[in-house]
């Protein structure tokens, strides 16, 4: 299987209810935006929509960190890069970004570490063979890219305590 | 402001419907709803939330947000949320704060923000004005006497 490497496949536009008193778009819905995004690529591997309908299985975030680096506008469009850069018997580790269109500049960076979760007990469950293999493919494909230097980052004011 | 309440613990919120996603639990996004809901009362503390804005053309902005999510929370459940600083300087606030489902005080999801103070015309980081800095400095001194929750300043990853 030929993954899209990255996954580049979602585009979005800034909504009206998306924006706060400042005029751009709340913090809350690029988290909005992202989780669409992965809507898409979860579908792609296997673990999306479908995957949750004929099954009791799903997946929940555990983890999400958002940089968020540039505005953006009501109606503006952004596109989202994904990839993936952890797997395990449970658990998906990836990573996103999110352009602007009108001047591909990034307007947030996202990490996020998935679990696999078997709906029916809401208990973090490990993936069943065919899902894995799927997932193990997509992870194989994007292991040819770098792991974006971002990553893997925590949240601090250097010097504080 | 040496009694300024520690952790900050005014926030009450409801599990609203359009919030449920095909999970039937609250979206991921909407615990970042409520947290900046949280953020906006602890800001009017130290006057920096809407009138200030609207007075000033200042505003915080998030450049960081970290969530660990813990529980689901469902539709109409009530939660309360705590607030910490861990950290101020000339233009940012790192703040800290935890969500917990009322009716058994869980904890749902931690989060953490680091927000800039930014000037709305210019759409520049400036530094906070008087007297919110020192309003800001007192509500840190006053939550540095007890330890940051163990959570804050962790990486998203796999540990094995």
């Amino acid at each position: 299987m030929s993954f899209l490497t990255p996954f580049v496949r979602y585009e979005a536009e800034v909504l009206p209810a998306w924006i706060d008193s400042n005029n751009h778009m709340n913090m809350a819905y690029y988290m909005v935006i992202f989780d669409l995004a992965t809507d898409v690529m979860w579908e792609e591997m296997g673990i999306g929509a479908t995957y949750k309908r004929t099954t009791t299985n799903g997946t929940f975030t555990a983890r999400a960190h958002i940089s968020y680096e540039n505005e953006m506008l009501l109606g503006e469009r952004g596109r989202v890069s994904s990839q993936i850069i952890g797997l395990d018997s449970k658990r998906l580790h990836t990573v996103h970004e999110l352009f602007r269109l009108h001047d591909g500049k990034r307007a947030a960076t996202f990490e996020m570490l998935s679990l696999h979760v078997d709906l029916s007990i809401r208990r973090v469950a490990p993936w069943p063979e065919e899902q894995l293999r799927s997932l193990q493919s997509a992870a194989a494909a994007h292991a040819a890219l770098p792991v974006p230097d971002w990553a893997g980052r925590p949240i601090a004011i250097p010097g504080a305590r | 402001m040496s009694d300024f309440p520690t952790p900050y613990d005014r926030f009450e919120g409801v599990v609203k419907p359009e919030w449920i996603d095909p999970n039937g639990h609250m979206n991921l996004a909407y615990y970042l709803v409520m947290f900046d809901h949280a953020l906006d009362l602890i800001s009017a503390e130290w006057d920096l939330d809407w009138a200030y804005t609207k007075r000033e053309n200042c505003s915080p902005f998030a450049a960081e947000t970290h969530t660990l999510y813990e529980q689901e929370l469902l539709e109409g459940e009530r939660v309360r949320i705590h607030s910490w600083v861990i950290a101020v300087d000339a233009k940012r606030l790192h703040i800290a704060q935890e969500m917990y489902r009322a009716h058994d005080m869980r904890r749902a999801c931690c989060w953490e923000a680091m927000m800039l103070h930014v000037d709305l015309g210019s759409r520049k980081v400036v530094p906070w004005p008087e007297p919110q800095r020192s309003r800001l400095d007192a509500t840190a001194a006053a939550h540095a006497r007890v330890a940051p929750p163990d959570w804050v300043g962790r990486k998203v990853g796999m540990r094995r």
